[in-house]
C-alpha cells in the first residue's frame, strides 16, 4: 500500500515537469525551424550572400557556405562518422573541419528540409506532410 | 508512350561483372568515373554465408533530382528526353558536382581527369578514337560529370530506324550491359507493354525501386530478397 502511494506520489510531481520540459523541446524546435526558415528565404533572395562559386570547395563554394556557414549546420551532421580533432575544445578558436570529414556523407540527411514541404528548395518529391 | 525501364534480379546475380565489362566497352568509361559499379555485401552467419551483388547504374529517375538541382542552378546541362533518359550535356557542365551530391544513388561520377585504363602502358584501342569519331554522350573531358545513359548511342539508333518496339529485343537497340548477362539477371524495355517481359518480370518477382523515400521514381527495378516494400 505504502509503495503504491509513494509511487503516485512521484508521478504526481514528475509528470508535470516532464510535460513542461517536452513543450519547451517542441517550443524551441519550432523556433529553430522557422529561423532556418527564414534564413533559408534570405538566401534564395538573395538578402543573405553565399558567393557565386557554384561548387563544393569547403571554403568558397556555395554548398558549404550556405549550410555550414550560414545555416550552422555541423559537419558531422552530413557526414556521419566522422570525429573532430580531440584536442579541438581546448586549442581552436573556431570548430576546425574535421580530417577526413571529404566525401563521404549520409544522402538521408538531405531529406529532412529538401522534399515537398521542408523549407529548403525542392529536390526530393517524397513529402514531409502526413 | 514508351517508357523505358530495366529489372536487375539481385537473387540471380553472381557478381561476375559482365555487365561492367561491357559498358566499360561499349561507353569507354574511365577508371576516374566508372558508369556502372558492383556493389557487395555478406549476409547471414557462418557457415552458413553468401555475398549479396548489386549492379548499380542510373535510375533514369522519372522526377531525378539531378536535373532539378541543375536547373536551380540555371546550368541546364541534365536533361530528360522522350525515352526517359536522363542524360548530360558536358559541354554546359559546369562540374560544380551538385548532382552528384544529391542524388541518393550515388550515380553521377565527376571526371577529375581523362586517365587511361592502363596508365604505363599504350591507350588501348578504345581510348585512341578521335573524339570527333565518337557520340557525344562518348567525348570524354575532364572537369565534368558522367554517368550511364541507358546507352544512349544506340536507343537513338532505334528511333531514327523507327524501331523503338524493338529496344530490348534486339542487341543493336538494346543497352550492352542487358546483353550480356550469363544468368539472365537482367531485363530492358517497355514498361507500358504490359504483356511485354519486363512489365511480367516485375509483377512475378515483386521487383522494386530502391530508396522510393526519395519520391525520384527511378526507373530501374531490382527484385531483392524481400521483394517490394
Amino acid at each position: 500500500m505504502r509503495r503504491i502511494f509513494l509511487i503516485t506520489l512521484t508521478l504526481l510531481f514528475t509528470l508535470p515537469v516532464m510535460a513542461s520540459e517536452d513543450k519547451d523541446k517542441q517550443k524551441k524546435d519550432e523556433f529553430a525551424k522557422k529561423e532556418l526558415a527564414r534564413i533559408a528565404e534570405k538566401i534564395r533572395s538573395g538578402e543573405i550572400d553565399v558567393g557565386k562559386d557554384l561548387s563544393t570547395n569547403v571554403k568558397t563554394g556555395r554548398f558549404h557556405i550556405i549550410h555550414a556557414d550560414k545555416l550552422m549546420m555541423d559537419c558531422t551532421n552530413c557526414h556521419f562518422g566522422v570525429r573532430y580533432r580531440d584536442d579541438y575544445q581546448a586549442v581552436d578558436k573556431y570548430k576546425p573541419y574535421p580530417p577526413h570529414a571529404k566525401g563521404s556523407y549520409q544522402r538521408s540527411v538531405c531529406l529532412g528540409c529538401h522534399t515537398s514541404g521542408g523549407i529548403a528548395t525542392r529536390w526530393y518529391n517524397s513529402s514531409t506532410q502526413p | 508512350m514508351t517508357k523505358l525501364v530495366r529489372v536487375i534480379d539481385m537473387q540471380r546475380c553472381m557478381g561476375c561483372r559482365a555487365c561492367i565489362a561491357a559498358c566499360h566497352v561499349e561507353n569507354h568509361f574511365t577508371p576516374e568515373a566508372p558508369w556502372n559499379v558492383m556493389l557487395e555485401h555478406e549476409v547471414g552467419t557462418y557457415p552458413n554465408v553468401r555475398t549479396v551483388f548489386a549492379t548499380m547504374n542510373c535510375m533514369h529517375c522519372e522526377d531525378p533530382p539531378c536535373k532539378t538541382v541543375c536547373d536551380t542552378i540555371k546550368v541546364y546541362a541534365i536533361s530528360k528526353n522522350e525515352l526517359g533518359v536522363v542524360l548530360i550535356d558536358y559541354d554546359k557542365c559546369i562540374g560544380c558536382k551538385y548532382c552528384y551530391t544529391v542524388c541518393p544513388y550515388g550515380v553521377p561520377q565527376y571526371n577529375e581527369k581523362v586517365s587511361s585504363l592502363y596508365p604505363d602502358k599504350q591507350a588501348t584501342p578504345y581510348e585512341s578514337i578521335d573524339t570527333d569519331q565518337r557520340h557525344p554522350t562518348h567525348r570524354k573531358k575532364a572537369g565534368v560529370v558522367e554517368k550511364c545513359t541507358f546507352c544512349w548511342h544506340k536507343l537513338e539508333k532505334a528511333i531514327a530506324a523507327g524501331k523503338t518496339e524493338r529496344i530490348g529485343k534486339d542487341p543493336e537497340y538494346t543497352p550492352s550491359c542487358d546483353l550480356v548477362c550469363p544468368v539472365n539477371a537482367r531485363l530492358f524495355g517497355d514498361l507500358e507493354d504490359s504483356d511485354g517481359p519486363v512489365a511480367r518480370y516485375i509483377g512475378k518477382k515483386k521487383a522494386t525501386q530502391l530508396k522510393k523515400e526519395y519520391g525520384t521514381r527511378p526507373q530501374v527495378y531490382y527484385v531483392t530478397e524481400g521483394g517490394d516494400y
